[in-house]
């Protein structure tokens, strides 16, 4: 089933691959399309706040004029936990005695898997039919980058095993099972047309099949226009340059088909600093190349 | 303060910065340039890819440093990757002295979990490998990369979040509060035993048995961890022992690596020197040589040409604004990091 048609895509890739970008690019194509969409970035600092002007909090808002369908929220872990708990206690005053308790703050700092699970359950919550439920066509989540991802989609899992019985168990196995439902839940993975992001995508996706059954669309960032008659042009060290970033770009490009073949879509770099210029060409290329 | 007199100074340095920046690439350049000013140098890498690993020549599931080069008259680069598990191992021997508790630990599920899924299990090893190979003396200088992180203050941390575990208050708590009949039990709030009661129903019985078990086994890492946490953060404000703020040249990244210099100087560790790398490519800085370019090539150059100019200025902003005594560029190159050749012609290029 093509990506944007699941209910939940999940983005990753290498650190500096342009996650982000892709992530907010991919969102707002789907939503000119129609749908409603959320885009939900993680941790203690937004990115998006440099790209739009209003701030991204972890209430939904929607804060691009030109793509009004669009809504932003930045989730932490604390903020996901808290609801979490609040889920399976119903008692507010028991979810902050429990959460502020020092010892449970000291275990619940040490144990990332809390935490990733809740961002997690929260992502699931429309699917599972828990609430507060997200209402969504679509929820793309711009996750963390690889290492941190795996053991992000791994933590569900893990806590199942580890706690067996009770709430914590079971409702760990259901996010794993939304999450390894490939009707629902899509991955995509970010590249750039070079060796090393290459090979770590590679990798990634063979962790993925493996212990996913999963395979992700792959997006290759950054890659350049080829000018005709380049083999015709004097040699000098911007045309040097040029041919040796085309060659490069050519064998990535291959290798990656070694291992994707029918969903790689192929971004074009943008001579662009501006973010937001960034992100507007990205979505002209989607709508050109029609993406699904 | 040029780079030579920068890492001959120095018996520590510290590459930090956020995700993607290329920390692990910049700690290997740095410490072949270290090499070659005739240092005995190890590096220290956190995860990196296969790839690079095997560049360097290094085992990816060994805590013992491997010789990457050396020379006649006796230098060498050394190279070791942060292997969580077999460290968090290397602790349990030291700290353990019970043969039989060291295996009920490493059968013990939350240990498993722990090891490899504890936050800043993988900063804390880091650290733990540094120190170990900082007090050998082996080395004139040892380099260390750090696991990407969105808070500069993640990584010195660490120590603390474990050791706030392995508080004894911590310990006590979960062995008293749980035990049925113990002593204690009749000290213990009943604020405690309602967060106590929470906890079970969250995760079951056989969860907080596994927890008490654990609890139990790992009272004797308290003491330890202190001390290891005093040692750790004595070495990181040696005059000798620097944090290097690395970065690369998008918009964001540089933001980002602004807010980290800032984070790191209120808590006391100042910024002496940056990295930028991925800045612009050889071709920039030379006029194009022929007029017999075709149109479209033309155009391509140009729009290049004004996107590296607007980075230059994005850059230069940067340097006016960071607190950084010396800041260094590395061009954007077109190989890969992908051999030790490529390594040792980049480091030609930090001057």
């Amino acid at each position: 089933m093509d990506l944007l048609n699941k209910k939940i895509v999940i983005i990753t890739g290498k650190g500096g691959v342009g996650k982000s970008l892709i992530s907010l690019a991919l969102a707002a194509y789907a939503s000119k399309k129609g749908k409603k969409v959320l885009l939900a970035e993680l941790g203690e600092r937004s990115y998006f706040e440099h790209v739009t002007t209003g701030p991204v909090g972890f209430e939904p808002s929607a804060p691009f004029v030109e793509w009004p369908n669009l809504s932003l929220a930045r989730w932490t872990g604390q903020k996901c936990l808290k609801e979490y708990v609040q889920h399976i206690l119903k008692v507010s005053s028991l979810v902050s005695l429990f959460l502020e308790h020092p010892v449970m703050k000291a275990f619940i700092n040490a144990a990332p898997a809390l935490s990733d699970v809740s961002i997690l359950g929260k992502l699931t919550s429309g699917e599972r039919d828990v609430r507060p439920q997200l209402n969504y066509d679509l929820v793309i989540l711009d996750a963390f980058s690889t290492g941190h991802f795996l053991s992000m989609i791994r933590a569900p899992k893990g806590l199942a095993e580890a706690i067996r019985v009770g709430p914590m168990g079971s409702q760990s196995r259901e996010i794993h099972k939304v999450l390894t439902d490939s009707e629902v839940c899509g991955f995509g993975v970010v590249t750039l047309p070079e060796e090393l992001p290459v090979q770590e995508a590679k990798e990634l996706v063979g962790t993925l099949k493996e212990e996913w059954s999963v395979l992700p669309d792959i997006f290759c960032n950054q890659v350049y226009p080829s000018p005709p008659n380049l083999d015709a042009a004097t040699d000098d060290a911007f045309v040097e340059s040029l041919k040796l970033r085309l060659a490069k770009q050519e064998s990535a490009l291959k290798q990656i088909r070694t291992f994707q073949q029918d969903r790689l879509t192929v971004v074009p770099m943008v001579f662009e600093q501006s973010p937001l210029e960034v992100a507007r060409a990205l979505v002209e290329s989607f709508e050109a190349n029609e993406y699904k | 303060m040029n780079i030579n007199e920068l890492l001959k100074s120095k018996k520590i340095i510290v590459c930090v910065g956020t995700g993607g920046v290329g920390k692990t690439t910049t700690s290997a350049i740095l410490s072949y340039k270290a090499y070659q000013q005739g240092l005995k140098v190890l590096v220290i890498t956190v995860d990196p890819s296969q790839r690079l690993a095997q560049a360097l020549g290094i085992d990816r599931s060994s805590s013992e440093p491997t010789e990457i080069e050396s020379d006649e008259s006796g230098h060498y680069l050394k190279g070791v990757v942060v292997h969580a598990p077999s460290i968090f191992d290397d602790f349990l021997k030291e700290t353990m002295p019970d043969e039989e508790k060291i295996e009920r630990m490493k059968k013990n599920r939350l240990y498993v979990q722990l090891k490899t899924r504890l936050s800043g299990s993988q900063e804390f090893t880091a650290l733990e490998l540094l120190h170990r190979n900082v007090i050998s003396e082996e080395y004139d200088l040892v380099v260390v990369d750090t696991p990407p992180a969105q808070n500069a203050i993640d990584f010195l941390e660490a120590p603390k979040k474990l050791h706030a575990l392995f508080d004894s208050s911590v310990t006590k708590w979960f062995l008293n509060t749980s035990s049925e009949t113990g002593f204690f039990k009749k000290l213990v709030a009943s604020g405690s035993e309602k967060v106590f009661s929470a906890l079970k129903t969250l995760t079951g019985q056989e969860f907080i048995s596994e927890l008490q078990e654990f609890f139990q086994l790992a009272q004797s890492w308290q003491h330890h961890l202190s001390q290891r946490m005093v040692a750790v953060q004595k070495m990181m404000t040696r005059e000798d022992a620097l944090f290097l703020l690395v970065t690369s040249a998008s918009t964001a990244k540089l933001n980002e690596a602004l807010a980290f210099e800032k984070e790191l100087k209120r808590e006391g560790y100042p910024m002496e020197a940056a990295i930028v790398n991925k800045t612009y490519p050889d071709w920039f800085h030379q006029e194009l040589k022929t007029e017999k370019y075709s149109e479209n090539l033309l155009a391509q150059h140009k729009e290049m040409k004004k996107f590296y100019q607007q980075r230059e200025s994005i850059i230069e902003n940067f340097v006016n604004r960071s607190d950084s005594e010396a800041t260094f560029k590395l061009p954007e190159f077109d190989q890969d990091v992908s051999r030790l050749e490529v390594i040792k012609n980049f480091s030609s290029y930090l001057t």
